[in-house]
């Protein structure tokens, strides 16, 4: 049986329908890696590994819920990634403060914007992490995040309300820490 | 249940809205994607022709070997190598195991494989993706499903026919691959006597279906795609034959 799925994902995979599945879902599997976690590079090598796997299962994926798949090998995969990772380098650090004598453009903004978001995100519990992450970044509907994520909607309610009054407190945090940096930075100045 | 209102349609969003919309903006690189379609391609082809290889008893073993041929696996695992895989552990493992088992000369690609591991893994080892090289077959997966352990077991070792059913399939889809559609119909016509208990038919089923439509001939890519609905209507295979029935009527009904 299990050699005829491998025939199976080959034949698939020959004729472009897994294909065809990657083109149109790699970016949702890539930008979910990257918010769980991962570096850009890793991202990629870790978005790769997820359609490895899917491509072994494809013939047991129901059509239609391919993304339910994706989202909990992608969970999977970037929860093994992380733990490799912090095994040998340092975990996430505080929430990066910016220098406000930089200059800084736009590319750098945003870039700096992105590590930010992730040191926030990185504090939220994960099913509160991965909620948010589904409703305000891929703006998912509550009713595709509980049917990817398999709990109930109002699971998925309340873990959005609990995740939003998190991810605020952070953000309010941080605002009030880059403040106090840059008046005392201004002060400093002779 | 209406949807809570989205931060980012809120006007007064602020800072967490900026955040937000950083993460919003980011997209992968399509090298990345091509990437990933090529290792996909070439590790699922890869693996079906290692699993005839390394499974069968020794005549047919040679057989499906050759059928795709040393220059064919070679040639997989080349792409695997240009391509880079961050999974190269995985074709490094096929590739030893093919050399092992495999009743093929030496040349069989040492020297391809090595060179992709080394060029591409990261610093720090990712999570081990394939299974341990000893193992015949390595599937490159990572995470939910336990590292399958091949051939040895059931159907394989009943014998030559699914062997020679997997060589009979993979020549027709070469065949249909290199645009010859007519010598890939060839190769399947007479797939169903061959074979007393064929354990491929949805794969040929569409194979069939696609060589037809490949080759002009409307009508019997329809028939293909009905027998595979009303067949395995459950199977992958009877998605793209439904989109295939739901299509346009070919001009030469």
């Amino acid at each position: 049986m299990l050699a005829e799925k491998r025939f199976v994902a080959a034949e698939i995979a020959a004729s472009g329908t897994f294909e065809a599945l990657v083109r149109s879902e790699f970016r949702y599997v890539w930008r979910l890696l990257r918010r769980l976690g991962l570096g850009e590079t890793d991202a990629d090598d870790a978005a790769q590994q997820v359609f490895m796997v899917a491509s072994a299962r494809f013939a047991d994926m129901e059509p239609g819920r391919e993304r339910a798949f994706l989202y909990g090998t992608a969970l999977n995969v970037a929860g093994k990634w992380r733990r490799a990772r912090r095994d040998t380098e340092d975990a996430d650090g505080p929430v990066p403060l910016v220098d406000p004598s930089d200059p800084a453009d736009e590319l750098v903004d945003r870039h700096r914007a992105r590590a930010t978001l992730d040191a926030i995100l990185a504090l939220l519990p994960l099913e509160l992490r991965a909620v948010l992450i589904l409703y305000e970044i891929e703006g998912q509907t509550a009713a595709e995040i509980a049917e990817i994520t398999g709990v109930a909607r109002g699971t998925v309610a309340s873990r959005l309300r609990r995740a939003r009054e998190e991810f605020s407190e952070h953000v309010k945090r941080h605002a009030a820490r880059q403040k106090f940096r840059a008046e005392r930075a201004a002060k400093e100045r002779p | 249940m209406t949807e809570p209102r989205r931060l980012l349609s809120d006007p007064s969003g602020g800072l967490e809205a900026e955040l937000l919309r950083a993460g919003v903006a980011e997209e992968p690189s399509s090298r990345a994607v091509e990437r990933t379609v090529v290792a996909v391609s070439a590790g699922a082809a890869t693996l079906s022709v290692v699993s005839a290889a390394a499974s069968a008893p020794v005549a047919i073993g040679a057989t499906a070997a050759t059928s795709l041929g040393v220059a064919g696996i070679t040639k997989l695992l080349a792409i695997g190598a240009v391509a880079g895989l961050a999974s190269g552990g995985a074709l490094l493992g096929i590739t030893k195991a093919v050399e092992h088992r495999a009743e093929t000369p030496a040349h069989v690609a040492p020297t391809v494989a090595t060179a992709t591991p080394v060029a591409e893994a990261p610093s720090i080892p990712p999570p081990p993706v394939a299974a341990p090289e000893a193992s015949p077959v390595a599937e490159p997966s990572a995470a939910p499903a336990p590292a399958a352990h091949p051939a040895p077991a059931s159907a394989l070792s009943e014998g030559t026919p699914l062997a020679a059913e997997v060589a009979l399939v993979d020549r027709a889809h070469a065949a249909l691959r290199g645009g010859d559609a007519r010598g890939a119909l060839a190769t399947l016509a007479a797939y169903e006597s061959a074979f007393a208990s064929p354990r491929l038919l949805p794969e040929v089923f569409a194979l069939r279906m696609e060589a037809s439509e490949s080759a002009g001939d409307g009508t019997a890519a329809r028939l293909w795609a009905s027998r595979l609905v009303s067949r395995y209507p459950k199977s992958a295979q009877a998605a793209r034959a439904r989109t295939l029935l739901e299509g346009p009527p070919e001009a030469d009904r």
